[in-house]
């Protein structure tokens, strides 16, 4: 069996160079990139690269944010508003029919917590850029719930929020919160390297 | 193909040194053009280069030499100035014109200008061919890349592999 060839021609050195230039505003770039081979992946998914990245093009930029829907809407579940090009995230909505709500509560680490309500009230972690999901176990959210560290949107007021999540915090007609993704630390392994990340606005 | 003018000796003229190619070409060149290569810039200080010596460079042939080198001679007053804070608007857009053009050539002669600016440590050389190779794959699928960029056909394995994480991350490939 011949060695795998990996980057002909180009030096792994140099092919960091080139990566090193794919813009950071169209994160699917580098998706795509970590795609080519597993040289190419490996470099991507470091950490040495990701510190290169973020020197050579300064803070990450803004990809999108999560919108969440009066729970009265039709809309059950956050929309995802892009900023650069992203063209939409997996909703795991369509394979949790028993979630007729879902309210995104926390975002962070690439990761986004929802609430969601129904026929099983839990807490969920998604993955937004693979639309991956994790149920947590019903302790968590009871544990949640004592530290009142979690919101019903029926009961979301200016009031509660204290205790609440801080990105909670902006309100506005039509929307009762905003959430800023700003990336995705669950692609690591696949490219972003950790680049991107998920903030509250 | 040796550059056209041939300075002989320090009267008033510019500093001029010998670059021998792997092929055996020598150029003619001023030392604040070659000096852009940090590389050569040592040799150049500790007083290389000059009379009928010339520098050795075994792993650039003369084809990608003269490119390199058109690129030095056009880069070197900008350089000379230090980032060239009196330049005019003008002259950057001169030089930016001279770049878009520059790198506008076969991917194989990009390719042996990408080494050879890493071997010299030409910075500025360096970067504008990563960028250019990187627009190149920009826009492209993870097989399109493969092909731009001269990769075997993947093995089935690897193809298995593409196909389960396209899968994952769809939203890059809409």
């Amino acid at each position: 069996m011949a060695p795998p060839r990996s980057t002909p021609e180009l030096m792994e050195d140099l092919v960091e160079e080139v990566l090193l230039r794919l813009p950071p505003d169209e994160p699917a770039c580098l998706v795509r990139a970590s795609l080519v081979c597993k040289p190419w992946r490996r470099l991507l998914s470091g950490r040495a690269f990701l510190r290169r990245y973020r020197a050579f093009h300064g803070a990450p930029p803004l990809v999108g944010f999560l919108l969440n829907r009066d729970p009265l809407d039709s809309c059950r579940f956050p929309s995802f508003v892009p900023t650069a090009s992203i063209p939409s995230l997996a909703h795991p909505a369509a394979a949790a029919a028993d979630w007729s709500i879902a309210w995104a509560i926390d975002c962070r680490h690439g990761r986004v917590l929802l609430q969601t309500w129904g026929t099983s009230e839990r807490l969920v972690v998604w993955y937004p850029t693979t639309g991956d999901w994790r149920v947590l176990p019903r302790h968590v959210l009871r544990r949640c719930a004592l530290r009142r560290r979690w919101l019903r949107p029926h009961g979301l007021q200016r009031r509660a929020l204290p205790g609440g999540p801080r990105g909670l915090q902006h309100f506005g007609p039509g929307h009762m919160g905003v959430l800023v993704l700003v990336g995705d630390e669950r692609v690591e392994h696949a490219g972003f390297g950790g680049y991107y990340q998920v903030l509250l606005c | 193909m040796a550059a056209p003018e041939s300075g002989d000796g320090n009267n008033g003229a510019a500093r001029m040194v010998t670059l021998i190619s792997s092929d055996n070409t020598r150029f003619e060149v001023e030392a604040a053009a070659a000096s852009l290569s940090q590389t050569l810039q040592l040799t150049i200080l500790d007083g290389g280069g000059g009379g009928g010596d010339g520098i050795p460079l075994p792993n650039v042939d003369s084809a990608t030499l003269s490119k390199v080198l058109e690129y030095c001679i056009k880069h070197a007053p900008a350089a000379a100035n230090g980032g060239a804070p009196n330049a005019t608007a003008v002259d950057r857009a001169e030089l930016e014109r001279f770049d878009n053009e520059f790198v506008n050539i076969d991917q194989s002669v990009l390719y042996s200008l990408i080494m050879a600016a890493h071997n010299l440590e030409i910075e500025g050389l360096q970067s504008l061919v990563a960028k250019k190779v990187a627009d190149m794959i920009k826009g492209k699928s993870p097989m399109e890349i493969r092909r731009t960029l001269g990769f075997p056909d993947p093995t089935p394995e690897e193809q298995a592999e593409m196909n389960a994480h396209m899968l994952e991350y769809g939203w890059a490939y809409e």
